[in-house]
């Protein structure tokens, strides 16, 4: 076969990829020039998908001490802290928020931290702190619940647990995979918190009878299941703080959901902060945990990241759809075994 | 990754083999997943088959359009993907409207098997058109027309010539859609549920909580050694179908030249096709323009309004992102690919089909696990590059490369080898042949493939999610990020982003048709 080429379009091909290639080795070297890997100086925050803070506060930080803060968000809870332990000794950064109370007996056995006693740890609620086994290694700053969300529209809300294994709420109820989903899991904890280590299976059973739905994570769950936002299902596992968040986004006067389960049933997630082992900046990142403790950054949490300051702290207007009644379920931190729990709940729900 | 989960406590342990191998749950996850790939690519090489034909037997006005639509949603970011059939078949989508304005009853399609079937058609159709339809638009017309006169009507001349002809081509890229579906992970996991999860996802699974990280290396070595498999199948009927000398010039004819039976098979494909690719869409860019009904700009306008807060990526710092990474990893992906393109071009036989199969496979790697394993990688010293843009671009330009590999090897197996021999015979010293002969047929494929690159990388999420920093976020990144907040303005936002990004590609896959060298090539 002849392969004729038009000799007119050769030289205007010729300027056309000479243009792209520049282009592309320019982009190549913009890139390259960024840097391999954070300056000396920074202070690196490893954090997770859901960390959120105003700029004002990091920039007051940054002028506070004289250095730059970079986030790192690493994935929801659980990746962020099986990169944390994947890194131990070497890690991706100086400091790191997010870790709770249900994964910290894994990051502390995997020798993740390095110990510091914040300034206003004596502030911190005792029974707070124990959800840490009272240790140096971390330092709580804020807490959330999860709770079941009902979307309004959908008529009247079940009131308890055993509402949903009930036949008028077949194929209602949406839930994340706890195996994937720090909802999902922090939901699994409340049914093993209410039910009791023996008795959690037969509910979760009794619940794939009644033909749950389990989605992989939070947005998927919320974003595309939630009868909210056109999916199928008017119940779903999301935070407590939801209903108040949906106000304060869609400056509504009322939230279009609520939530179901009566507070004392529900399991305390407990979010902390430590300085990582073997990290460059010790000195900034102990200066930050002490700064995540102070009112005015406890002050701008609950319209960032939708949790509850730990310090007693004011909070905004519409923040009062988010009232809870402050005694969570018990469960002893201590004989928490998350892989057997999902190891258990994968082979009720995925067989 | 894989040496960490074979040796879970320093030490190196087959018990994980023994309980994987003989766990039935495993076994039957391995079925499914074989079972779901094989329905997925039937499906799609029955659409794909006639979507072809169409596109490159006639020429219509806005067909280039069509083509590059096809093939947006090949490069869309999953998430996108469950939005836009969200926006079309959830219980408030637009379809169920339909129904129920026509008086039926709502029904629901997420969680089933179908979902996930009508996805990997919507993801791999391009595949299918464009392998199958590349060698169609150049099949040798003298063939069949022969056939006719000596007789033969139009059902024979198919059946005994064309299809023949068509067959490697066929069958490369059912492999290819094979591939795909058999390692599919996004669609399966967002579009399914529990019930249905592939090999792919049950790895991730494991791989997310790492007391079972051995389970996980071990199912991974599994679908591996099942993709080198496909691959090598797929690379081997490719070699097939470029015979060099064969192809001719795009041989479409305008619509006006056709029979009743093509008229018919137009109007049973177009609806179909509208449905499976332009519905789901359409579905996202109206969700992205209309709120309660209405139609508004507010999502638009609300991407450049700053939050305040750390996780507002402003668009257009994003847009730049996308464009510089996606720039930076198709210079490399040109170099890389081209470099092994020819390479394999010039191996021989069974060797070449191997080393081909091995270049493709960061296709078959999870995107997860690819940044899992950069970030495991590259942790010491001087070679520490966690933090660093450079990082999220080596990342794209791995998973672009091979497309720019498949395009040179199509057109340089195709390529006339009596050219360089003339040349050479001729006088020529290599590098000159190399510049005035060989290069100038090259560069149009490797345009091509380029452009192709950049529009992976464009989309890429799964290992820029690991690896990303707010300073240097790209589009997917902040579709995510808008997607994590309750609110419509959020999904509105993630939706209008969608779009921005859909746009960016159709007009890129548009530049390649007026590059694409006489429609030789696979891409």
């Amino acid at each position: 076969m002849s392969i004729t080429i038009a000799p007119s379009s050769r030289p205007r091909r010729r300027r056309f990829s000479a243009a792209l290639l520049s282009i592309c080795v320019t982009a190549l070297l913009s890139v390259a020039a960024c840097g391999g890997g954070d300056g000396s100086g920074a202070l690196v925050l490893i954090t997770h998908d859901s960390f959120s803070a105003t700029d004002e506060i990091i920039a007051r930080f940054e002028r506070e001490h004289g250095v730059k803060v970079r986030i790192v968000q690493a994935g929801d809870a659980n990746v962020l802290v099986n990169r944390a332990i994947l890194a131990a000794g070497n890690p991706e950064g100086d400091v790191l928020f997010g870790i709770d109370n249900l994964s910290f007996g894994r990051a502390a056995r995997a020798n993740v931290f390095s110990t510091y006693r914040a300034q206003r740890r004596g502030e911190i609620p005792a029974d707070i702190r124990k959800q840490f086994a009272d240790s140096d290694l971390v330092t709580p700053v804020d807490f959330g619940y999860v709770n079941l969300n009902f979307d309004k529209a959908a008529g009247t809300p079940p009131a308890t647990f055993d509402d949903l294994i009930q036949v008028p709420w077949k194929g209602k109820l949406v839930v994340e995979n706890p195996a994937t989903s720090s909802p999902g899991l922090q939901f699994l904890a409340s049914t093993v918190a209410h039910f009791g280590e023996g008795d959690w299976q037969a509910y979760w059973r009794a619940l794939k009878a009644n033909d749950v739905a389990v989605v992989e994570g939070w947005t998927e769950a919320y974003q595309t299941r939630f009868s909210l936002y056109g999916g199928d299902r008017p119940l779903v596992v999301s935070y407590t703080t939801s209903p108040a968040a949906e106000v304060f986004f869609g400056k509504l006067t009322e939230p279009p959901t609520l939530n179901v389960i009566p507070n004392d049933q529900l399991f305390r997630q407990v979010e902390a902060a430590g300085v990582l082992r073997g990290a460059k900046n010790e000195r900034a990142a102990r200066a930050f945990i002490d700064f995540m403790l102070t009112d005015e950054f406890q002050e701008q949490i609950p319209e960032t990241m939708f949790v509850y300051p730990i310090m007693p702290v004011p909070t905004p207007e519409w923040w009062r759809f988010a009232a809870v009644d402050v005694r969570p379920a018990v469960l002893d931190v201590s004989t928490v075994d998350v892989e057997r729990w999902i190891k258990e709940w994968t082979a009720i729900m995925e067989r | 990754m894989l040496w960490r989960g074979a040796s879970p406590d320093g030490v190196p342990s087959g018990d994980a083999i023994v309980s994987v191998l003989s766990d039935r749950f495993y076994w039957e996850r391995l079925v499914f997943t074989t079972a779901q790939a094989i329905f997925s690519t039937l499906l799609s090489v029955l659409v794909g088959l006639p979507a072809a034909y169409l596109l490159s037997q006639f020429n219509f006005p806005g067909r280039s359009v069509v083509r590059a639509a096809i093939t947006v949603p090949f490069v869309l970011p999953t998430i996108v993907v469950a939005l836009a059939f969200q926006q079309l078949l959830g219980p408030s989508g637009w379809v169920n409207g339909v129904v129920q304005a026509l008086g039926g009853s709502p029904f629901t399609a997420s969680g089933t098997l179908w979902a996930i079937l009508l996805a990997h058609v919507f993801f791999n159709l391009a595949i299918v058109v464009r392998l199958v339809g590349g060698v169609w638009a150049n099949l040798d017309a003298q063939q069949e027309e022969a056939a006719r006169l000596l007789g033969a009507d139009r059902v024979r001349t198919f059946r005994y010539v064309t299809f023949p002809a068509l067959f490697p081509a066929i069958a490369s890229a059912a492999a290819l859609v094979f591939t795909f579906t058999f390692t599919s992970f996004g669609v399966v996991l967002i579009l399914g549920g529990p019930r249905f999860d592939t090999l792919e996802v049950t790895i991730y699974r494991l791989a997310a909580r790492l007391v079972q990280l051995p389970e996980a290396a071990v199912l991974s070595a599994v679908q591996l050694a099942a993709t080198i498999v496909a691959l090598t199948l797929y690379t081997t009927l490719q070699r097939r179908t470029a015979r060099g000398g064969r192809l001719r010039p795009d041989r479409a004819r305008s619509l006006k030249s056709t029979s009743w039976a093509e008229r018919a098979l137009i109007v049973v494909v177009a609806p179909v096709l509208t449905v499976l690719v332009v519905a789901p869409i359409a579905a996202l860019i109206l969700g992205a323009v209309t709120r309660d009904g209405v139609l508004t700009g507010r999502y638009f306008a609300s991407l450049f309004v700053d939050t305040g807060t750390t996780a507002y990526v402003p668009p257009l710092q994003a847009i730049r992102w996308s464009f510089t990474f996606a720039l930076g990893a198709t210079a490399i992906a040109v170099v890389v690919g081209a470099s092994a393109g020819i390479a394999v071009a010039r191996a021989r036989g069974r060797a070449s089909s191997i080393l081909d199969a091995l270049l493709m496979l960061p296709l078959a790697v999870p995107a997860v696990v690819l940044g899992f394993g950069f970030l495991t990688t590259f942790n010491r010293g001087v070679y520490d590059l966690r933090g660093s843009p450079v990082l999220v671009l080596i990342a794209h330009a791995l998973v672009a490369y091979p497309f720019v590999l498949r395009a040179v090897l199509a057109v340089a197996r195709s390529m006339d080898p009596h050219l360089p021999e003339a040349a050479a015979a001729l006088g020529a010293s290599p590098s000159r042949v190399w510049r005035f002969v060989e290069l100038p047929i090259l560069a149009r494929a490797i345009l091509v493939g380029a452009v192709f690159a950049f529009a992976v990388s464009l989309g890429e999420f799964g290992a820029t999610l690991l690896l990303r920093r707010r300073e240097f976020a790209t589009v997917p990144i902040a579709i995510f990020e808008a997607l994590g907040r309750p609110g419509p303005d959020n999904l509105g936002r993630a939706l209008a982003l969608a779009t921005i990004l859909m746009g960016v590609t159709v007009v890129a896959f548009l530049i390649i048709e007026r590059f694409r060298y006489r429609d030789v090539g696979e891409f």
